[in-house]
């Protein structure tokens, strides 16, 4: 059975836009994380996506890179996040207020 | 295995040895504390090679990895840029990071990784490249700016840098997304000519869209209003070396970055119209937003951080003349800067050198009062260094800024060159506002003497002969950024 690439695309606009949404509306920092890897999977579907359509292999090449970095980038900010975790005790964003002007 | 005919290894030597000695820098790092001060002395001379690697480079455009790399001039002039800034930042460093203790290894090796990432983000001529090198450079810099982990600020800081950079990236890579669904190509000269050819008869949604979010992800890494909003608290939070580093290294690679994308992709005339008005607005409302800001502040490096923010303002009126004299114009203001603000970082840092104390965190304007009859030398730099962020001949700011203003009217952006110049003569006000405090008020109490050490004060050298040499000769160096891209 062959999927319409339209349909994959219009599934990983709506992703990028729960993700986006999610960063910006939520106030637990580990929920803000999560958000940033479903747009990062939106991204991924969206090359998938193209991949197929244009019988072409660097969109999927594109899609292990991405989830190499990402697991990366998962890595540090979740370091990041247990380094304020021990400070505080707390992963609000609303209490990151030392900084303002 | 079959390998390409042009491999051709030599041209990355220069990352090779820096990456290289990141490497040696960590393992040095984990040992017992006398390896970990040997650490900074190996970091400083890996950049000092690869500086000389760079500079054998020069003359010869080169390619590698199949075209993926190119070092051409535009990127070799960035490359230079960042292993200055990257050796002046270790000297910075040489007292702050004695703090860190063991850990010291680890920084200066996140230090030498950013560099090869800003390194491979500059001469990537395929959009996969370009994002592999912006995020080297921005996962090294996420650990950087939160390395004092037992410090609220700095993890503050960091987590703040962390989710509004991967946010930012989320964003490039959907644009490269739709570009290669546009395209079918992930090779930017190659997307250029598929993408002028169809712009002849109508421009695609999705080139739009994929042109769209690339300019927002840039727009975030180079802190451009509206998408500024860490920069400040980032820029206050982060080690000062750190800080320096980041206002200048890191807004010249994503300079480099978007320039390599707009000229190699978007250079068709009926797609430059699109985005050369983007960056105009992009322009105005950074100039605004960054100069009246900082009007406001009364910490020093929080000042310098909207400062910061206010010269992304001016490169962006030369990114919007879309014009070869632009990014001549943005080339040598990004070299000018980073010798002048790496400098004011530099001194900003030593002067908040607490005895025992590591570093402190406020930098308030108080403690600037009578500098200038405690510390002549220090505070002659620091003036040298404000007169050039302000635009005052002859320094190498004002050259900088003449550079670009004229690309600005030449390319008949004459409203953005007055705006510009108007913007200049107000960050005057909160730049001698700084020289008043420390030639004309009374110092608080004694005893707060900064300590310098050796190596910061070669470090402040090294800025302020930069900053002076562009700014009374600089026909050197505009020569030199001609016939780039």
């Amino acid at each position: 059975m062959e999927i319409n690439p339209n349909f994959c695309l219009s599934i990983s606009l709506i992703l990028f836009t729960i993700g986006t949404a999610g960063v910006l509306l939520r106030r637990s920092i580990i929920v803000i994380l999560m958000s940033i890897e479903l747009m990062l999977n939106a991204v991924n579907l969206t090359f998938a996506a193209f991949s197929a359509q244009l019988r072409s292999m660097d969109g999927q090449i594109f899609v292990f890179f991405v989830m190499a970095v990402a697991a990366a980038e998962a890595v540090v900010g979740l370091a990041i996040l247990i380094a304020l975790f021990r400070l505080r005790g707390e992963t609000d964003a609303d209490g990151m207020n030392r900084l303002r002007w | 295995m079959i390998l390409p005919q042009d491999l051709s290894i030599h041209t990355i030597l220069p990352m090779v040895l820096l990456s290289a000695t990141g490497l040696a820098v960590l393992i040095l790092g984990t040992g017992w504390s006398r390896t970990a001060f040997m650490a900074r002395w190996l970091a400083l001379s890996g950049t000092l090679l690869a500086c000389l690697a760079t500079a054998a480079l020069w003359g010869r455009p080169a390619e590698s990895f199949a075209g993926a790399l190119v070092l051409d001039r535009f990127a070799l002039v960035l490359h230079l840029v960042f292993q200055i800034s990257c050796g002046i930042t270790v000297l910075f460093s040489f007292r702050s990071a004695r703090a860190l203790g063991r850990r010291s290894g680890e920084y200066y090796s996140l230090l030498l990784f950013c560099t090869v990432g800003m390194m491979v983000l500059t001469a990537g001529t395929n959009l996969l490249v370009i994002f592999l090198g912006l995020e080297v450079l921005s996962i090294s810099l996420y650990i950087l700016s939160g390395i004092h982990r037992e410090r609220r600020e700095s993890i503050e800081a960091a987590l703040k840098y962390f989710i509004l950079g991967a946010f930012s990236t989320c964003f490039i890579l959907y644009g490269i997304a739709f570009l290669y669904g546009a395209s079918g190509s992930l090779d930017l000269a190659e997307i250029g000519r598929i993408l002028g050819r169809a712009a002849a008869r109508e421009t695609s949604g999705f080139m739009r869209a994929g042109l769209g979010l690339m300019i927002v992800g840039f727009a975030f890494k180079i802190a451009a209003v509206p998408f500024h909003s860490w920069a400040p608290d980032v820029y206050q939070g982060a080690p000062t070396a750190i800080t320096g580093f980041m206002a200048t290294a890191t807004k010249a690679a994503a300079f480099g970055g978007l320039l390599r994308v707009l000229y190699l992709s978007f250079s068709a005339p009926a797609i430059r119209e699109t985005w050369g008005p983007v960056f105009a607005l992009l322009a105005v409302a950074t100039m605004v937003v960054g100069n009246l800001v900082a009007l406001a502040q009364d910490d020093v490096k929080r000042l310098l951080a909207y400062s910061s923010i206010a010269h992304a303002g001016y490169l962006l009126i030369a990114v919007a003349t879309a014009t070869e004299a632009g990014v001549r114009g943005i080339l040598f203001y990004l070299v000018s800067y980073t010798f002048m603000t790496l400098g004011a970082f530099g001194v900003i840092g030593l002067i908040g050198q607490k005895e025992g104390k590591g570093e402190s965190f406020s930098h308030n304007l108080a403690e600037y009062a009578g500098l200038g009859y405690r510390r002549p030398i220090l505070a002659g730099a620091m003036t040298l260094f404000l007169l050039s962020l302000t635009g005052i001949p002859p320094t190498a700011g004002f050259m900088g800024k003449f550079y670009i203003f004229r690309a600005a009217v030449g390319s008949h952006h004459v409203g953005l060159a007055i705006l510009g110049v108007i913007f200049s003569a107000i960050s005057a006000y909160y730049y001698l506002n700084i020289i008043v405090y420390m030639y004309m008020k009374r110092a608080p109490r004694e005893g707060m003497e900064p300590r310098i050490s050796f190596a910061g004060a070669i470090g402040i050298g090294i800025s302020l002969a930069g900053t002076l040499y562009l700014g009374l000769f600089p026909t050197g160096l505009w020569g030199l950024v001609g016939n780039l891209l």
